[in-house]
Formats: structure tokens, sequence, C-alpha cells
């Protein structure tokens, strides 16, 4: 069982260096390189919408956590306004937390769009697949590790 | 130290010359009179190139990097091949973002079930 674990959670590591390094690579390229073209440009925008965890307001996981944490004036006003701008602050970083989770679960789906990204133009056709493909790595992952057994 | 460094610093400035060396300004001439920017197969090979070559040089030397297991070799690996992505992408080699990020994620897979086929193996 411990060894179970271990192996999800190696996977998960692998899966969450890769979303830092994309999002890394995605915030470098238009800084270093002024004229990207039209191509990349489109498949940059992308990403960005696949890697960052977009919200209701159209805000990425990180602005949803910044605008989330300040609280103004939480020490100077009464005390029941302390109490609950504290438990406000918890809130957005459990709910930063459970984001990044969520994020972290669905990288197959983002790896299958980028894989498939060239040789299909159509986003209704990536997005489904990519569903498809989610399901299958967990189910795959499920049994690899419970059912064939990592003893 | 000190004095010697003044002596030299003296001594630059007798023989009344100026260093003009913009590094910079070097490597611009250089990429636009070679002419290499590329998107397609020329790059992509180039980066493979790179990154099989550092694979192998890394793989044989794990002991020294202290890469004790497959994880580590394989989250080492995929911070020095986006390193080497971005910088085949900085020189306008492989002059693609899509193309860059595709071979990544091909990495990303094979160390996702290279680690999980490693696990299974060890306990067998």
């Amino acid at each position: 069982m411990a060894n179970n674990i271990k192996t999800i959670v190696k996977v998960f590591m692998i899966f969450f260096l890769f979303q830092i390094s994309l999002s890394a690579i995605l915030t470098a390229i238009p800084l270093i390189n002024n004229d990207i073209s039209e191509e990349d440009k489109s498949f940059i925008l992308f990403l960005n919408d696949k890697t960052n965890f977009i919200g209701t307001d159209g805000n990425t996981l990180l602005d949803d956590f910044v605008q989330g944490m300040p609280n103004e004036g939480i020490f100077n006003d009464t005390l029941l306004n302390t109490f609950l701008g504290i438990y406000k602050i918890i809130a957005a970083s459990i709910k930063f937390i459970i984001e990044l989770v969520l994020d972290i679960l669905i990288v197959p789906n983002i790896m299958m769009s980028i894989l498939l990204y060239n040789f299909i133009g159509n986003s209704t056709i990536l997005s489904v697949s990519g569903i498809v493909v989610n399901i299958g790595f967990y189910s795959f992952l499920y049994y690899i590790v419970f059912k064939e057994g990592i003893r | 130290m000190a004095n010697n460094l003044s002596e030299v610093f003296n001594t630059l400035n007798a023989m009344n010359t100026t260093f003009e060396f913009n590094s910079t300004e070097i490597i611009a001439n250089a990429i636009n009179y070679s002419n290499v920017q590329s998107d397609n197969w020329i790059g992509i090979f180039i980066f493979i190139l790179l990154g099989l070559s550092l694979f192998i040089f890394i793989n044989k030397n794990k002991n020294n990097f202290k890469l004790n297991n497959d994880l580590q070799m394989s989250l080492f690996m995929l911070n020095v091949l986006i390193d080497v992505g971005f910088i085949i992408y900085q020189f306008r080699i492989l002059a693609n973002v899509q193309l860059v990020i595709f071979i990544y994620t091909a990495f990303v897979g094979l160390c996702v079930f290279s680690v999980i086929q490693k696990d299974k193996e060890e306990v067998n």
C-alpha cells in the first residue's frame, strides 16, 4: 500500500513540475521575444487557457489567490471583523490549494491537447479527446497500481 | 593585491588605447549573418540531438550528479530539457514554441511511464 501511494506521489510530482515549467516558459517567451508570429501567439493563448485554472471572472489561479489575500485594516477593526477577516484569508488559501490540485489532476488532458494541437485544429474535438484520455489515464493508473499490484 | 591592480590600471591608461567589445552586438551580427532561423526539421533535429547527448552524458555520470533513482533522474532531465528548449528558442534555432513544447511534453509522458514501470520492476 505504501509503495502504491509512493508511485502516485511520484507521478504527481512530475505533473507538478510540468505545470510549473509550462507556466514559466509561457510567461518568459513574450518577454524575450518582441516579434512573435501569429501562429505562436494563438498557441500561447490556447496554452494559457489550459494551464491556468481560469475562474468565472476570467482570472487565473494566481490572480484569484492574490486578490483573495488582502483584507484592509484587519487589525484596526472590531474584534468580530478581525476574526472573520482571518477566516477569509484561510479560505482563500484553501481554495487556492484545491484549484491547484484540480489543475494538477487534469495534466494528462493538457498533455494530449498539446500533442494533438498540430494535427487537429478544432478545440471541441481536442477537449473531448482530452477528457477521454484523462479518464483512460486514471483507469490505467488504478489498474497498474492497485489491481496488478505494486506490493 | 590592490597595489598590483592599480599598477595594471596605470599601465593600461598609459597605453592610451580604447577597448571596444560589445558582446551582444557580436552575437546579434553572428545570428543575422549566418541566417540560422528555422522552424522545421533542422531545428527539431538539433533539439533532439542536444537533448539526447545531454541525457546520455547525465545517465552515464548518474553517481556524480547524485541521482539515485528514476524519479530524481527524470525531474533533473526535465529541468535540463526545458532549459535547452528555451535556449534553442531564444537563439532562433527552433523558432516555434509549439514544437519545443511538443517535444518536451512527449518526454514528460515517457518519464511518467518509465517511473511506473521502474516501480513495478523493483518490487517484482
